[in-house]
């Protein structure tokens, strides 16, 4: 992965394009890590640890069935 | 707006909003976007599809467009990935994004003005509308002109 030479700033809608395609693909993977993470019996507290939130604002933004991602 | 009128909108409404955030899932996209409404509302039965011709635009191409506007960009950046679907019911309009909500609202307004029932075209000449984002990359890579999406809802 080239993060080192994104699209130029003189394309801001390219640029921007490529924000939204990486939001949505750490939403992807963080959805699939916490799944993960939860089958292995991790609990909110940890799973929150790990990204740097709260047991509660983990559970409350990652708990299947209550997901948003947290740009929206 | 007569009361046929509205609970035809009523109907239209529920029906295209569950059905395009079942789309959005099935992308990997827990919010409803402005590009599910259109697939979904290329996918409707009740789309008039004489009235697409001959713009080379379906339900599986655009969410094809879709797709690859969010591969290409991820491919400037050198990454490759996929979103995988989301496993949750459709829970309606209250999920969904502002461009998503400001497309609804537009094509709500086209039909008021010809005091129509809300329609499949108008959505997607709404969408039309959009200047940024990733609708308005998916219908430039389709290589469609705006102004004849916009075209469909007079």
């Amino acid at each position: 992965m080239d993060l080192t030479s994104p699209p130029p700033p003189e394309t801001p809608a390219d640029a921007l394009a490529a924000v939204v395609a990486l939001r949505r693909l750490a939403a992807s993977l963080e959805r699939s890590a916490v799944d993960e993470a939860l089958a292995q019996g991790w609990t909110w507290a940890q799973i929150g640890a790990a990204l740097n939130l709260s047991a509660q604002a983990a559970h409350k933004r990652l708990s299947p069935g209550h997901r948003r991602p947290s740009y929206d | 707006m007569g009361i046929r009128t509205a609970v035809s909108d009523v109907s239209f409404m529920k029906s295209l909003f569950t059905a395009a955030e079942r789309i959005a899932h099935d992308l990997g996209d827990p919010v409803m976007g402005a590009e599910h409404l259109v697939i979904a509302a290329l996918d409707r039965g009740d789309l008039d599809r004489s009235e697409l011709a001959p713009l080379p635009l379906d339900g599986p191409r655009f969410r094809a467009a879709v797709i690859a506007v969010h591969a290409d960009a991820l491919g400037s950046l050198g990454v490759a990935g996929t979103s995988t679907p989301i496993d949750e019911e459709p829970r309606g309009a209250l999920h969904s994004t502002s461009a998503a909500q400001a497309v609804f609202q537009d094509a709500r307004r086209s039909a008021r003005a010809r005091r129509a029932p809300l329609r499949a075209v108008d959505i997607i000449a709404a969408a039309a509308r959009l200047d940024y984002g990733t609708t308005a990359r998916a219908i430039d890579r389709l290589g469609i002109s705006r102004a004849d999406l916009q075209a469909l809802a007079r």
